[in-house]
Formats: structure tokens, sequence, C-alpha cells
């Protein structure tokens, strides 16, 4: 279980987080979504211990993390840009966290092999990044995450710069590796049809706070969600499509 | 913590022999084991009676400034001519790295035997052209870099609006290349101003330079006209480099 | 115009090599030169079985080599400490006084540089009486030799001297160009920790692409003449000073062994880019 409390966060005499609580359960994900400048990396950096909070707490399962160093929480934090080591194979990129937990060589093949299949990367692991498409680097980078069984999971956009039928494929990877490894996590997208589909809570951030909604009904209601206008916006299509 | 001690011992050692020159050039009497001597400005006064630094200072300005002209201007046209050339720029421009396979002072003593044959031995004119062996390929190399899509595509746009091929050297060429042509100048000078032995090699001791008058008073234990010549040394560059950083500003183009 | 232009480069890159080498060669044949009988092996045989080849080669290389391994190492250090990576993205960068500063090396002529750390390192120098009224010593001959030495210790740091600001420049550069910041967070978040992530990412991307300059510092680095002529020992010699000491003093019969060494270091040069480029072809990233 995973709480977060009161979390702040100002630079200098702007105020990004004034107070942003949730709570989320074992292998949950809530889309978070907002608008440009809302706060949602820095809420995810503070989270996987790359910035640090003003004040607020950060619990899993009753341990507190907020003061832990980054590498020792055992949050990743997943960018739109997939950001693998270009000087490493996609074999040694996903193993390496494990190689960091100085698992034997036996057991990381074993693992690194496992997941590669699952991700549709078997063929490529003796690749290197720059020979790899984006949807393949996005894949590694998962790989990569997921492999070292994480506390929690934080993706910011990490779809944004794909195209749209790659960026379904990923969505529905995404949510197959999710169940089968049992992931938390927090996923941020500026898309809308993203946030439902990959989310089973939801959550909003509006100047610099988080207003959660447990159930998609609920959330499609708030009237700066954008549903309701893209509802519309669809209706007109297909009505001047008729006519 | 550690990163601040590190950075501050990493400039503290830098800055040893910039210390050391300074201090040198003004204190007489340095006498072991005495760590600093009583401080003077003798030796600087001393320049203007006849030391000979101020001519060898003004005669390696004008060595590289001579330099940093002919050769920015005779790089910068050969640039040109291999670009719209029809041989394949990357070879020829991999010829331009040949003269830095061996040291300036090797090439020279090897080639001593052509420069007294063609009587340039131990003379400005010698020196000159030896230098320019060096700096007129560094100088290809550096307008090379100049040559991207983005300038071939502007002529090409100014071609389609009329201009002559003077004008577009002249109204689209050489105005971008600007910071190149600053680059390059500074570059060439500092190579020229820097050089000690091919100078000395070429010049046969009679081209009295700053650099090689420094490596004479060093043998001959005059550490404090040495100390002085030293400073001397470190005013156009430190004069160039603040330069360049105010003329040259973010390229115009990737 | 174009067409001269171009034999003018070809001319300017090529010839000076080509006739200071055609002229080395055929002294050392003796083919040519004030004391030359006609074609000769003599001079080869003679440089082959004196010691001077084999104590200069290992003499230069070692300077070389050891230079540029410390001056490596230093450069990572520092542009590791300087980028400030532990304090995080948004600080990545080092201040610009400290990245200014290192740059002052980038002032000096080598003759200069050589000049001043002889002040500094040798037994009457700045290190010497500060250790005299540290107690340390009691005389300058109690002090180490430094400079002047078989070893080498004040030239390797005079190198170090000169190169260091080049490689800092050019690491904090890559790591900048390929966003290490970036993979340094991205490592913390899989729990790598700053050794792990500058043994395993950091020190080989930077190095990898900066290998080309270094093999240029390395050759750059065998040539150098005015430091080890004023730091370096008699004996042995560094190919440069030997070669110059040779073929510029007055001394006839000195001149075929500089010729001849001249030759070895142009061949030594040669056989060691090629290496270079054959196995930067074979590397794909």
């Amino acid at each position: 279980m995973i709480t977060v409390n009161h979390i702040a966060k100002a630079y200098g005499t702007t105020s990004i987080l004034k107070d942003v609580s949730f709570s989320l359960t074992s292998g949950a994900c809530r889309s978070l979504l907002g608008a440009s400048g809302s706060g949602k990396s820095t809420l995810l950096k503070i989270l996987a211990g790359l910035e640090r909070a003003d004040r607020g707490s950060f619990l899993y399962d009753g341990e507190e993390l907020i003061s832990s160093p980054a590498e020792k929480r055992s949050v990743v934090y997943l960018s739109q840009d997939p950001l693998l080591f270009p000087h490493m194979s996609v074999y040694d990129n996903i193993g390496y966290g494990l190689r960091v937990r100085k698992m034997s060589t036996t057991e990381i093949n074993k693992k690194v092999s496992n997941l590669a299949e699952q991700l549709e990367l078997q063929d490529h692991m003796d690749k290197l990044p720059h020979q790899l498409s984006g949807g393949q680097r996005q894949r590694v980078n998962f790989g990569r995450s997921i492999i070292i069984t994480p506390r929690m999971l934080l993706l910011d956009e990490p779809f944004a710069s794909l195209d749209a039928v790659t960026r379904s494929k990923m969505q529905s990877l995404y949510q197959q590796v999710a169940e089968t490894y049992n992931i938390t996590s927090l996923f941020v997208t500026h898309d809308i049809r993203e946030a439902l589909v990959m989310g089973d809570t939801y959550g909003m951030l509006r100047r610099g706070t988080l207003s959660c909604y447990d159930t998609q009904a609920q959330f499609i209601k708030q009237p700066d969600s954008g549903i309701a206008e893209e509802i519309s916006f669809w209706k007109s299509i297909e009505k001047n499509d008729r006519l | 913590m550690v990163g601040r001690v590190v950075t501050y011992l990493a400039l503290a050692f830098v800055s040893l022999p910039l210390l050391a020159a300074i201090l040198l050039s003004l204190t007489r009497s340095w006498f072991f084991p005495t760590i600093l001597g009583p401080w003077t400005s003798q030796h600087y006064t001393d320049l203007w009676s006849g030391s000979g630094l101020v001519s060898s200072m003004l005669l390696s300005l004008g060595i590289a400034s001579l330099i940093s002209v002919t050769s920015t201007l005779i790089g910068g046209l050969i640039s040109v001519a291999l670009h719209y050339g029809k041989s394949s720029t990357s070879r020829l421009l991999a010829l331009g790295y040949f003269p830095y396979a061996i040291a300036p002072v090797v090439l020279g003593s090897m080639l001593q035997y052509y420069f007294l044959r063609i009587g340039l031995f131990g003379s400005m004119g010698g020196v000159l052209l030896a230098q320019s062996f060096i700096t007129i390929p560094f100088a290809v190399l550096i307008f090379s870099s100049f040559w991207s899509d983005h300038t071939t595509r502007l002529s090409a746009q100014a071609r389609t609006l009329g201009a002559s091929k003077k004008a577009i050297l002249y109204g689209v060429i050489i105005p971008s290349a600007r910071q190149w042509i600053i680059l390059c100048s500074v570059q060439c000078f500092l190579i020229s101003w820097l050089e000690f032995g091919l100078t000395r090699v070429i010049g046969a001791g009679e081209v009295r330079t700053l650099t090689v008058s420094i490596m004479a008073l060093a043998s001959q234990a005059s550490i404090y006209e040495a100390a002085v010549a030293c400073c001397l040394m470190l005013v156009p560059p430190v004069l160039l480099f603040l330069a360049q950083h105010k003329w040259i500003s973010t390229p115009a183009h990737p | 115009m174009r067409k001269l232009l171009t034999y003018l480069f070809l001319c300017i890159c090529l010839l000076p090599i080509l006739l200071g080498i055609g002229y080395s060669i055929s002294y050392s044949l003796g083919l040519t030169g004030l004391l030359s009988e006609g074609f000769t092996w003599a001079h080869w045989r003679t440089f082959f079985t004196s010691g001077n080849l084999l104590s200069s080669t290992l003499y230069t290389l070692g300077l070389g080599v050891v230079s540029l391994l410390i001056a490596v190492a230093a450069g990572l250090v520092v542009s590791w400490t300087g980028g400030r990576y532990d304090k995080g993205l948004s600080q990545s960068h080092g201040s610009s006084l400290s990245e200014l500063g290192i740059l002052v090396p980038l002032l000096f002529a080598p003759v200069t540089a050589a000049f001043c750390w002889y002040q500094i390192l040798s037994p009457g120098g700045f290190i010497a009486r500060l250790s005299y009224h540290l107690g340390l010593i009691t005389d300058t001959t109690d002090f180490p030799r430094i400079v002047n030495d078989e070893w080498g210790i004040g030239i390797v740091i005079c190198h170090v001297f000169l190169i260091l600001p080049v490689f800092t420049y050019l690491f904090t550069a890559t790591a900048r160009k390929h966003d290490l910041a970036a993979l340094y967070q991205q490592s913390r978040s899989l729990g790598s920790g700053s050794v792990h992530f500058f043994r395993t990412v950091y020190a080989p991307i930077v190095l990898f692409k900066n290998s080309r300059v270094l093999w240029l510092y390395l050759i750059f680095l065998l040539g150098t003449y005015e430091v080890p002529l004023l730091l370096g020992s008699s004996s042995p010699q560094t190919f440069s000073v030997f070669i110059a000491d040779k073929l510029t003093k007055f001394n006839l019969a000195d001149i075929p062994a500089g010729h001849c060494m001249a030759i070895w270091y142009t061949l030594l040069i040669t056989v060691m880019t090629l290496l270079y480029l054959r196995w930067q072809r074979r590397v794909i990233w």
C-alpha cells in the first residue's frame, strides 16, 4: 500500500505542489492528468527521490521513504525519452539493475531471457539502442524497470513520442506485463483516452493540489477533465458524416 | 563536499605556474631558501631599456598576425574550392591531418636542408613559410565544419532568387562564415604565437620570437627576465579568448 | 582557380612531409650529406645497435602513455565532480568560474609551462623552499629530483598541466551532449549509486566518444619538444629532443642518427594511426 501525504514543493516563490495526498493499493495504476506546468513531473520526481519535497511523507507499507536516497527506494522513474545506456546492448540494458544488485550471471540470464520474450525483444538482444525503433526502445526501458520488481513505477508520458498504432500496442503490452508482475504505478499522460484505458483510478492536478477519483464515472463527470468536450466533438463529427 | 575539494585542487594545480611566473617577475634576489624575495617592478621598467623582450614580443605579434591573416584567407579559399570541387571532399580533408602526424620541430629539422637551399633558413620568411605548413591545413579543417547542408541550401535559395556567384559569396557565404573566420584567425594566431621548436630550428636563433627568448633566458638562468617574458606571453591569449568569447555567439545553424 | 587551390592544398599537406622524409631516408642511406660516401646500411646498423632507439622509444612512449593516463583520469574525475550530478538535473552544470579557471593552461605555451614548472619543482624551486621552511629538508640536495630526472616526473606533471583542461572541457561537453545527467538520474532510479554509474556508464561513454582526440593527444605527447628539453634528463632523450639535437648541432657524425630516428618516429606514428583507424572501423556506436 502506498500512501502519500501533504507533499509540497516550491521553487523560490513559485509554489508547484501545495498539498498532494493520495493512496494506492498494491498492483493498481492511477492515471494522472493535468495542464502543462501543473507539477505532474515534479511529483513523480519527488516520489522517485530525484527531487526533494519541502514537506510531506511517502509511505510504502508503513515504511517512510521520503528521506531515502533514490537508489535505495526501489521506485523507478520512466520518462518520455527511454534513456537507454547507449553503449550497452539490449541484454545489458535490461539486466543493468540486476547487475547493480550483484545477482549471479546465471540468474540474470534466466530473468532477462524470460522477460525479453514477453516484451518480444528476444531477436534484438545484441543490438545497441541506436539500432532500435522508438517502440522497441520503450520496451527495453520497461524491461529494465520491471525486472528489478520495483515497489512502484512512475511513468511520465512514456508513449507520447510514439505513433498511434505503436502507442496502442504499447498500452496493451504494458497492461499485460503490469498484471503479470503486479506492478503498482502512477501513469502521467496528456491523453484522456490513454488515461481512461491505463488507469484503475484517476487523478487531476490543479494548481498544486491533487483531486482523486476512484471510478471512471466520477472522473468523467469532472467538467475540466475534457471528456465532455471530447464526446461532443466526436458526436458532431458523426452528425456531419451522416449529413 | 568531495566535488568541491576536487574542483579546488584542480584549480590550484592549474594556477601554480601562473602564480610562479607573476611572482618571479615581481621579485629579485630570489636566493634559496627565501620563498619570496623583495618586491620590485624593475624587471618591467627594464623592458624599455633595450632588454630585447619588447622587440621579441613585437616580432612574435607581427609573425602571428601575418600567419593569422594569410592562413585564414588561404584556408578559406581552399575550403571553398574543396567544397565546390568534383573530388571527394572528405578524402581530401583527411590529408589535412597529415601535417599533425609529425612534431613541428622534427619536421623543421628534416626540412632544414631545403630552407638552406632556397635561402630562407634563419629568416623571418622561412619561419612564416614553415608555420604556414601547419596553420593552412588547420584553417581548412576549421572551415570544413562551416560547409553544412544548411549553407548549401542557403546558397541554392539565393541562386533561385537571382543572385550571382559573386553576390552569393559576398552577401551570403562570407557573412554566414563570420564565426568561423574569427575562430580560425584566433586559433592560427595562437598556434604561431605559442610555437617554439619549428621557429627555433628554421629561424636558427636569428628569428628571436618571445618563445625563443624564453628558452634562451631560461638556459642562461636569467629567471626574472624569463618570468617577465612568460607574463608577456600570456597577454595576447587572454585578450583573444575574451574577444573570441564576445564575438562568437551561438552558431547561426546546427 | 579551383583546381589550383586544390593542388595548393595537396602540396601544403603532403610536400613538406614527403620532402622531409625523403631527405631523411636519403641521408640515412648515405646518399646525401657532406660526409656521404654512397649507399650504405652502416648508419642504420649503428642506429639499431647503439641503444638510442630502444631507450628513446621506451622513454618517449612511457612518458606519453603515463601523462595521458593521468590526464584522462584527472579529467574524468574533475568533469564528474564539477558536473555536480548528485545535486540533481537542475544543477548538473558546473559553475562558470571553475569551468573558466580550469582553462588557464590553454594560455600557456609549452615552453612557458616548462619554465614555470621548473621554477616550482626544481631543488631550488618554490616547493623545495616551502619544504625547507616546514623543516622537511635542510638543503637543496635533500629535495628529491623531480626535474631533469631519469623518470621524467617533471615532464609528466607539465604534460598533465597542459592537457588536463582540454580533457576536462571535452568530457564535460560530451556528458552534456549525451545527457549523462538524465542517464544518471535514471540509473539512480534503478538502484545504481554514483560510483557504479561512473564506472559502468559515465567513464565508458565519455572515453569512447573522445577516443579520437585521446589518440591524437597521445601522438602529440610523443612529439613534444620544449617540455622534455627543459625538464628532461640528458639521457635518455625523447624523440623530438634527440632528433633536434642531432640535426641542428654541428657534429656532422651525429646527423645520420638524427635522420634514422626521424624515420623511426614517423613510422611509429603512422603505424599507431593505422591501428587506431582499424580499431575505430570495427566499433559500431
